[in-house]
Formats: C-alpha cells, sequence, structure tokens
C-alpha cells in the first residue's frame, strides 16, 4: 500500500475532504448542493437559485471561507514546525506546545495587545512579531536549559519546556486580568480558540506562515543529513549552525503567526508528524510538506468537532487537540520508552 | 593534489597535532598509523575542515580547505565516519542516498542521473542487496560498507576514512581494505582517487598501503614505504611493546606481531 498510494496525493485528498467538510457543517448548516451552488452562482456574479437571500453566500464568504483558511493555515504552520523541531532537537517528541514555544508566543502577543497596538493592518502585523520574539525568548531558554552535553533529552526538553511554559502562561493570564479588555475572549483565545472573523486574521497571518513554510521546505534534506550529528553533516555539505538558526526561525516565526490569531493549540504539532512518520518514514523533505497537509485537515476536523460537540456554543479547538493529543502523548512515552529513545 | 603544511592544532588549550606536513596524491592509498591518542582521528578531522588551525595551511588542489564553503569541501573531500549510533529511522538507501547533498536542489531531490551514482556506489560495496532495509537491522560490517558508499557517491577525488575497520570482523576488515585500495588503484577506468585511512591494524597498513604515515604525539615521524615505516626496530618503542617482523617461507608475506612472554 505505501508505494501504490501516492502520499501526497493521498494526503491532499484528505485536505480536500476537511475543508468541504468544516465549510459545510456549523450552527447553520450548508447542505453540499447549496455549498456548490453558491460557490459556482458567486464565480458568475449571480446568486444561486437556492440561496435567495443571500443567507448562504454571506455565511460562507465572510465567516465560513476565512474561519477555515486560519485553521488551514495555522493546523499546516503548527504541524510543519512540530516536524521540523523533531528533526532539529533529534527528538521526536518535541512539538509546539510541549517545548514552550507556543507559551512564548501567546506571552508575546498578549504583551502586544495589552498596550494597545492600533486595531490597523499594521497592528494586525505586529502581533505576530511580538508573538515571535516571545517563541524566540522561549525557545533560547528551553534548549538552555535543556541541554545535557551537546544533546537534549527528551527528558530535559519536555520538563524545560514545561517549566517555560507555565511561566509564560501564567504571566499571560497576569496581564490579561490587569487589562481591561474582554476576559473571555482572551482566555478563548489562549485555550486555543479564534477571537476575530473575517479575511483580517487570515491576510495578517498569511505572509509569515508563506515564508515560515518555504524555509521548512527547504531545510529537510539538511535536516535529514543532520540526523547522524553535526560534524558529519558538516563533512556533508550541510553549513550546520546556519541550518539551525534558519530552521528555528521559521518554525518558530510559524508557530508564532498561528498562535497569534488562532490562540494556543497543542499536539497538533506532536500528532501529526508522528503518525505520517509511522506510515511514510521519518525522510524531512517529504515529512515536513506532509505535515503541512496533514495539520491542515486534523485542525479543520478537530475545529468541526469543536463548533459542533456543544453546539451552538463553540469550544475552543485547542481544548479538542489537547484532549485528543495528550492519550496520545502518553502512549507515544510508552513506545518510545520500550524502543529506547531515552 | 592535497597538501597539509606544518599544521597545528587542537581543542581549547590542548595542542593535538603539532607541526603535521603531509601529502595526498591520487593514486595512492596511505595509512595514517600511530598508537591511541596520537591524533589520527583529530587529523582527519583538521583536513575535513571542522579544525581551526593554529598554524599552517591544508590546501585541496591549490585552495585552501579553510577558504572553501561546506558545500565546496564536500565535494573535494568524502569522510567515512566509524559506523556508530546510526539513526535508525533511515533505509540503507536513504544513508547513501544523503552523499548527494553538495550537488541537491533547494528541496533536496534526487536526479534520475543521482539515483544511478547511487546504484553504481550501491554495487560497488555490496550494498545493494540490503537496500529497503533499516540501518539499525545491519550488521557493524555492513553499516561500514553503507558508509563507504555514501562517501562514494559524493565522487570526491580525496577520500578519508577514520578507523573503518576497528569493529569489523577479520574477513570484513581484508575485504574493506581491498575495496578502498581498489578507490586509489581502479581497474574500471574510474579516475584513481587520493586515499588517507587511520588504521590501527599495522598488517593492514603493511597489506594494503602505498604509503605509511607514522604518527607519534600529534607529529609525523616518519612517512614513506610501508617496509620502511613498519619495522620493528621503529615501533617497538612507540608502542612499547617488542615486535617483530614474520615472513612466510612460502609466499614471502610479512606480518608483524608482538612478542608476548608467558
Amino acid at each position: 500500500m505505501k508505494k501504490v498510494l501516492n502520499p501526497f496525493l493521498l494526503c491532499a485528498l484528505v485536505l480536500l475532504i476537511a475543508m468541504i467538510l468544516n465549510i459545510m457543517i456549523g450552527s447553520a448548516a450548508i447542505p453540499l448542493k447549496t455549498l456548490f451552488e453558491v460557490i459556482s452562482a458567486a464565480f458568475g456574479g449571480t446568486r444561486a437559485a437556492s440561496d435567495p437571500n443571500g443567507t448562504f453566500s454571506t455565511i460562507l464568504f465572510s465567516l465560513r471561507l476565512p474561519h477555515m483558511a486560519l485553521m488551514l493555515l495555522v493546523g499546516a504552520g503548527l504541524a510543519g514546525s512540530g516536524a521540523a523541531y523533531q528533526g532539529l532537537f533529534r527528538n521526536p517528541l518535541a512539538d509546539p506546545y510541549l517545548i514552550g514555544v507556543a507559551s512564548g508566543a501567546g506571552l508575546g502577543a498578549v504583551a502586544a495587545m495589552s498596550i494597545h497596538w492600533p486595531f490597523t493592518t499594521l497592528g494586525l502585523m505586529a502581533i505576530p512579531l511580538a508573538a515571535f520574539f516571545g517563541a524566540v525568548a522561549a525557545v533560547a531558554v528551553v534548549s538552555l536549559m535543556a541541554r545535557v552535553g551537546k544533546t537534549i533529552p527528551t527528558t530535559s526538553l519536555i520538563l524545560a519546556g514545561v517549566v517555560v511554559s507555565s511561566f509564560c502562561t501564567a504571566l499571560s493570564s497576569l496581564l490579561m486580568i490587569n487589562s481591561s479588555g474582554d476576559l473571555r475572549r482572551a482566555l478563548v483565545w489562549l485555550l486555543g480558540g479564534a477571537t476575530q472573523t473575517g479575511w483580517a486574521p487570515v491576510l495578517a497571518v498569511l505572509p509569515y506562515i508563506l515564508i515560515g513554510m518555504v524555509i521548512l521546505l527547504a531545510v529537510g534534506n539538511p535536516l535529514n543529513v543532520m540526523q547522524f550529528g553535526d560534524e558529519q553533516a558538516s563533512q556533508l555539505g550541510i553549513p550546520v549552525t546556519r541550518v539551525r538558526w534558519l530552521t528555528i526561525a521559521a518554525a518558530t516565526l510559524t508557530t508564532a503567526a498561528a498562535v497569534a490569531y488562532a490562540g494556543v493549540i497543542g499536539f497538533v504539532g506532536l500528532v501529526v508528524p508522528h503518525i505520517l512518520r509511522l506510515i511514510w518514514g521519518g525522510d524531512y523533505r517529504k515529512l515536513i510538506p506532509l505535515s503541512f497537509l496533514g495539520g491542515a485537515s486534523l485542525l479543520l476536523l478537530t475545529d468541526v468537532v469543536a463548533r459542533s460537540i456543544m453546539a451552538p456554543q463553540e469550544v475552543p479547538v485547542g481544548i479538542i487537540t489537547s484532549l485528543m493529543g495528550a492519550p496520545f502523548f502518553l502512549w507515544l512515552l510508552r513506545r518510545s520508552r520500550s524502543q529506547n529513545y531515552w | 593534489m592535497l597538501k597539509i603544511t606544518h599544521i597545528k592544532a587542537g581543542y581549547d588549550q590542548r595542542l593535538v597535532l603539532d607541526n603535521v606536513s603531509l601529502d595526498l596524491d591520487p593514486g595512492q592509498l596511505v595509512a595514517l598509523i600511530g598508537p591511541n591518542g596520537a591524533g589520527k582521528s583529530t587529523l582527519i578531522r583538521a583536513i575535513s575542515g571542522l579544525l581551526p588551525l593554529h598554524q599552517g595551511v591544508i590546501e585541496v588542489d591549490g585552495k585552501d580547505v579553510h577558504s572553501l564553503n561546506e558545500n565546496q569541501r564536500a565535494q573535494k573531500i568524502a569522510v567515512v565516519p566509524q559506523a556508530r549510533n546510526l539513526p535508525p529511522a533511515f533505509t540503507a538507501r536513504e544513508v547513501v542516498a544523503l552523499g548527494r547533498t553538495p550537488y541537491l536542489n533547494w528541496l533536496g531531490l534526487l536526479s534520475d542521473s543521482d539515483e544511478k551514482i547511487i546504484d553504481q556506489a550501491m554495487a560497488q560495496t555490496d550494498t545493494l542487496e540490503f537496500s529497503s532495509r533499516l540501518v539499525n537491522e545491519l550488521s557493524g560490517g555492513e553499516q561500514q560498507r553503507l558508509l563507504l558508499a555514501r562517501a562514494l557517491v559524493q565522487q570526491t577525488p580525496y577520500l578519508l576514512l577514520d578507523e573503518p575497520t576497528s569493529h569489523l570482523d577479520l574477513q570484513f576488515q581484508i575485504s574493506l581494505m581491498e575495496r578502498v585500495h581498489r578507490l586509489a588503484h581502479p581497474t574500471n577506468g574510474d579516475s584513481p582517487r587520493a586515499v588517507l585511512a587511520a588504521v590501527h591494524d599495522l598488517n593492514l597498513a603493511l597489506e594494503f598501503a602505498d604509503r605509511v604515515a607514522l604518527l607519534v604525539k600529534g607529529q609525523v615521524l616518519i612517512c614513506g614505504e610501508p617496509a620502511e615505516v613498519l619495522k620493528p626496530e621503529i615501533l617497538s618503542s612507540i608502542y612499547n611493546v617488542p615486535l617483530a617482523l614474520l615472513r612466510d617461507p612460502n609466499n614471502g608475506q610479512v606480518a608483524i606481531l608482538p612478542k608476548v612472554h608467558h
């Protein structure tokens, strides 16, 4: 089966299905037939017969589609970053959430919001940047704390991640309580729920995540070579230090942009690369792009669950990913111990 | 030509290589011998550009090794490390393919001609048969041959081997050294490579090397024909063991053996 099915085609197909489901399902369900009619009518500049008032059209183009696009970008970015962090730390349990990067990004974003950055396009773009600096600081602290000699063992990586993560989350909470803003909205965001609707957040994260993704695609082969250690990588033609910084920058930028607009969403970066690795192996040239597709699919589907499980109330999607991801993480931990990863 | 001129190098404050000079020419297998801690591995690391030099210069085809970037260096010099702690998740072929890294595009994709080069190197090292098996299922000898194949697909004129035989059974030691010897003296029309192999076993050096360099306390004490260097009177004092040169009366083959008194 592994050879018959092109992994990219298969994952793209899954993504397509996830995209359609994500658009269809919600507080007002859009039937598949109507969905296609509304979309094709919009291309023709007319209104579909099944949508005389334009209600579906409005829901679709100003709510569902932008939300779907945001979830797609965020899921792709988080899973791709997770794969890259795993390659970089040579540790299959690294994940933007577990190693504290997401919380660091969260702190950065909260700090930016709490000093009332102007709510303009520039302001929107600045929040991911603030999140980026928070995330970079978190990565730096975690990798310094977790380093034992030249390696970063799983236990110390996760412990350092927990410490940094708790600290950042506590600080974020403090800032939020202190600010006069809408506490519930802030809480939803911190738990991993998008708090802004429409196309503005999509356009704000798009450049960061796209740049991050292109760089992550380029470091696939270098990450493969670096699994053999820095010396061999250098002898095989890899500028190790530069690749390391580039990878950290790209993965962190992507994570930060995702967190800034979709909140702190955990475990997508862990679960997706892991499942893909089990099926198609650990070649980062394949694993990273497949993680983009798989992460987007998983988050779109989880988002459907999050929006329908307590409907009409929407649950932050981060709660669902953590509910599913935490047991998965435990299973991995037990499995990896029996395989002597650490 | 690879030319090492009066280099001094080491780690932090400790000087490991103290004024080493050595030339490597295509068509020659040079064996690097010397007791543990003499600096054999350090010399190989230095030649591959991993160590900053306190003094001296290493030139590859007229260019300073340190003036080349990693990619350019990897197209000139390939290193075969000891097969230890290889990452388990790679198949044999994937390991060999990594040797093409200096020639790949930004996505790291292999072309048909890359695949052909990989096939050739795997055929040459008898590794094709376990091409799709995972590295951690392979024996030490098989892993070592993979690393040799990985260095071959780098298609470099210079090849450095760091004690490639040290964890191998006797028959694999011999066959690996035969392969390495053939790289310096190809019979199939390939261009001859310059090979430097750090070896532990003096008899392998005696048997396969064109020249032997004896490294002691970070200095090349003597470099020359195997018969000139591998003399009991020179080596006994260096290895601190009385040695004797034995000759097989039937075919004239010689071997160095320690004289052990019970």
